[in-house]
């Protein structure tokens, strides 16, 4: 169990962190999403010990560990580029904690060589770490990490170099990997789609703070502010002019909001394009996005996005539509911190 | 704290007292010294010709290495990369090595004017070169011919060729296309190679002391004089600090410059192009023979002289010389007895500056500013740092100057910053991740040092090592303060025999020049081993 309380962290004037309350526990993987410079690394530096002048405190299963060095921590933290050791073999390499430990030579040979082979690299164990591939070091990486079984494992975007169809794939082996050895993990990403497939909770950052924490799916259906909305890529945000009784005005005219609010974001899988009794809009553009297509339209002046699969579903650009959405896919936005 | 300690005894300690003796010779202060040299014609004089002879070759250099430089970012031709290669060569080779080699070729009795005498069946030399200018000229290109090259060519080689095509396109051409892009261009690394040369000629000391005879001296042979001749100490100091404050102007200005246009080391590729025309092949011949000229007539005149005796016939007879110490009062000892005093001085001050060099880089790594306190003596002449040796050195606390432990410990600072050069990259390319894996891993701070550190540097340890064996062999202004007449070093050997009239005390110091010579050849073939291309901070 980790538990963090007001971390903050300053490089010169910079505010970095700007106190972090977060707890993780036993056995559960975080994400910690965000983008580039919210923090996010930051965070996992201040944990590791790596960073000393924070203020705050981070507690470990129960105990103040802001003092402790490192290197007795016993926590992993697997960088971005791996920081594999390159004058060691793939078995003296994943064989490194256990010799800090001063374990006997053959304890850590047949510890690594089992290590090696649950990652999947059976007789690569005395290879020289620069001849692997991207996917294979980012395995050296983990099984050296798991090695010592440490308290807590941190990544810091593990698959971040790696293409994106072997970057899905990869991230769910390594929930695989961390649930089986029951790992209580933080995990860092830019990737939305590489946070859900791989944590039991996602806190998205923003300049040095948390905006949400929940888990992939409420998340996904229940973005609490317009950063994590937009974030998301939910860009149906809509101003509130008036609010009463669970009722709210808006450009494209009234919602059913249960709590008062300044914006509102309709999701876009909520919106569905109907025969009859629906608002009246235009079909304004459509862009193919891979497996789905993605549609826009107007509604007065108000651009609403939506997506369908099906290809019977999408009429000619400029035809006017019927549009209807379910009530619990219109969410009350929270102002951001 | 170690090497810390060894600057502050052996280093600063030194110049303070050079301070103190020029400013306050009698306890108080007095800059009598200082109006002296301003003063008197003959320190003006001396103080000019080194700025002349320094400008000059510095011109000299330039103008050489700037077509050269041409030639090899531009042109593919056989042994163009062991041409570059060997062409630092120089830059390991002791001075006394150098102006023995030089005098073998083109002195009055040299192989040159042999030839020409025979040819033209003349009664004296042809070419007099002995003691003029020409002669320090001509050595100090050979030394600095390769620095500003290599500087050129790398900056040159990371310009991208598609400004000098928008300029053709544009209508440049010829001369126009030289001297309004290329030049233009270029303009950062000559001014850089420039200044460095500069630095370089400006203290040379070896090559003007052994060249150049009484009739020239530069400020650094003068204090030596002053020093030792006249031992009129205060003016040596009062020169010195003269000496000290232009180098440490020079040394500003080419820091500014190397941080303003640091050049990205990663190497770009070269698009290198065939010879075609005629007046390319002329170019490139040109260039390589200049090159392999300048840099291998001396040396291997020098290696055929020590192996050629009366009428020039084949002969071993001078290194049979070695053991016997042909007149009493050139050396106090055989001529083998310097190599195997070298020898053991190298041996001493590779380990010393090797373990200083070691824990001064962590230290420069960790705390950055550090570094300029460790190259000082970069820029500190080696003449100075010998002076101010024999200046501290002979009175308590430090009674060192009648022990042979003063020769290595000079030598080891002067090797230091090389050491440093060496090692501190090496510690720098480190991925910062890699260290704080092992830590993560359970590793404390010392282990993180022995197990990850340490192996990692080993290329950078083992180039450092070669360079401080190398550099003791050679040096040779620090070591004539400090070397006792009854241990001298093999160059100060060689300077010793090269001031005796008799042929054979001449020939002992062909046969010591061609062993120093392997030494260093084999130090810079072992350099060029270990380091991986495009290492090293210079």
């Amino acid at each position: 169990m980790l538990e963090l309380k007001q971390i903050s962290l300053a490089f010169g004037q910079q505010q970095v962190l700007k106190g972090i309350s977060l707890s993780v526990a036993t056995g559960d993987i975080v994400c910690l999403l965000g983008e580039s410079g919210c923090g996010k690394t930051s965070l996992l530096r201040v944990i590791a010990g790596l960073e000393r002048d924070f203020m705050g405190e981070v507690w470990l299963d129960g105990a103040l560990i802001n003092t402790l060095p490192v290197e007795k921590r016993n926590m992993g933290l697997m960088f971005q580029d791996f920081g594999l050791f390159p004058h060691l073999n793939v078995e003296q390499n994943v064989a490194f904690g256990l010799k800090m430990r001063g374990e006997p030579l053959p304890v850590q040979k047949q510890q690594a060589q089992q290590m090696i082979n649950r990652v999947g690299l059976e007789s690569f164990e005395g290879r020289d770490v620069s001849t692997l591939s991207g996917g294979q070091k980012q395995r050296v990486a983990l099984a050296r990490s798991l090695i010592t079984k440490p308290n807590l494992l941190m990544l810091d975007e593990p698959l971040g170099s790696l293409d994106a169809t072997l970057r899905m794939r990869l991230a769910q082996d390594l929930r695989h990997n961390l649930k089986e050895n029951r790992l209580t993990s933080l995990y860092v990403t830019h990737d939305q789609s590489e946070a859900f497939a791989i944590a039991d909770w996602v806190a998205v950052m923003k300049e040095g703070r948390i905006e949400q924490i929940a888990p992939p799916l409420a998340l996904y259906r229940q973005p609490r502010t317009q950063y994590v909305a937009n974030f998301l890529g939910f860009n149906n945000v809509l101003a509130v002019s008036h609010w009463q009784g669970g009722i709210a005005e808006t450009a494209i005219g009234v919602l059913p909001v249960a709590k008062r609010c300044s914006e509102v974001c309709i999701h876009p899988d909520a919106i569905a394009i109907v025969e009859k009794e629906g608002v009246e809009a235009i079909l304004a553009e459509v862009v193919l996005m891979g497996e789905k297509y993605r549609l826009t339209a107007r509604i007065g002046e108000t651009l609403l996005h939506f997506n369908c699969s099906s290809w019977e579903d999408v009429p000619p650009i400029g035809e006017a539509i019927q549009l209807a959405w379910r009530t619990d896919g219109i969410i009350s936005l929270d102002d951001s911190l | 704290m170690l090497p810390v300690l060894f600057m502050g005894l052996f280093f600063f300690y030194p110049l303070l007292a050079i301070f103190s003796l020029s400013f306050r010779p009698e306890g108080v202060w007095d800059f009598s010294g200082f109006l002296r040299i301003v003063t008197t014609p003959y320190y003006i004089e001396t103080l000019f010709f080194t700025l002349w002879q320094a400008l000059l070759s510095t011109a000299l250099t330039l103008l050489l290495a700037i077509p050269s430089a041409y030639v090899f970012v531009r042109y593919q031709f056989p042994f163009r990369r062991l041409l570059l290669t060997l062409s630092s060569l120089p830059f390991v080779l002791p001075t006394v090595v150098v102006a023995t080699a030089l005098q073998a070729l083109l002195g009055n009795n040299g192989v040159v004017n042999t030839l020409l005498k025979g040819f033209l069946s003349l009664e004296n030399a042809p070419i007099q070169l002995e003691r003029t200018l020409g002669f320090i000229l001509i050595a100090h290109v050979f030394y600095n011919y390769a620095v500003a090259l290599r500087m050129i060519s790398g900056y040159w080689a990371n310009q991208s060729l598609r400004l000098e095509e928008a300029a053709q396109l544009l209508g440049a051409s010829g001369w126009r296309l030289w001297w309004e892009v290329r030049l233009p261009m270029l303009r950062p690394a000559i001014v850089a190679s420039g200044v460095l040369v500069f630095i370089f000629t400006f203290t040379s000391f070896g090559i003007v002391l052994i060249l150049g005879g009484v009739r020239f001296s530069t400020l650094e042979v003068q204090i030596y004089y002053q020093a030792v001749n006249v031992f009129d100490l205060p003016m040596a100091g009062a020169l010195s600090l003269v000496q000290l404050g232009i180098m440490a102007v020079m040394m500003g200005v080419y820091t500014r410059l190397q941080r303003q246009n640091s050049v990205d080391l990663a190497p770009t590729r070269l698009i290198l192009k065939p010879i075609r025309r005629w007046s390319e092949r002329l170019a490139v011949l040109g260039v390589t023979s200049l090159m392999s000229t300048l840099l291998f007539a001396p040396l291997a005149v020098l290696v055929w002289a020590s192996l050629t005796y009366a009428q020039d016939t084949p002969s071993l007879h001078y290194y049979g010389l070695l053991d016997e110490n042909v007149r009493g009062s050139a050396l106090f000892v055989s001529p083998l007895m310097a190599v195997a005093n070298s020898l053991q001085f190298a041996a001493i001050t590779t380990i010393l500056a090797l373990i200083l060099g070691i824990i001064a880089s962590l230290l420069i790594y960790r705390y950055p500013i550090a570094d300029v306190v460790f190259m000082l003596p970069l820029a500190t002449s080696a003449v100075t740092l010998g002076f101010g040796f024999i200046l501290v050195l002979d009175t308590p606390p430090l009674q060192l100057r009648s022990s042979w432990v003063i020769i290595p410990i000079a030598h080891t600072l002067v090797a230091l910053p090389f050491v440093i050069r060496s090692v501190l990259p090496a510690l720098r390319a480190i991925p910062h991740h890699t260290l704080e894996s092992a830590r993560l891993l359970g590793a404390s701070t010392w282990r993180v040092r022995r197990e990850v550190m340490l192996p990692l540097i080993g290329r950078g340890i083992g180039v450092g090592a070669v360079f401080a064996f190398t550099v003791s062999m050679g040096e040779f202004g620090a070591s004539l303060f400090v070397a006792r007449p009854n241990t001298p070093t093999l160059p100060i050997a060689i300077f010793r025999l090269l001031g005796q009239p008799m042929r054979d005390n001449y020939g002992q110091a062909l046969a010591l020049s061609v062993i120093l010579l392997l030494c260093c050849a084999a130090g810079f073939l072992l350099i060029e081993r270990l380091r991986d291309v495009g290492a090293g901070e210079f």
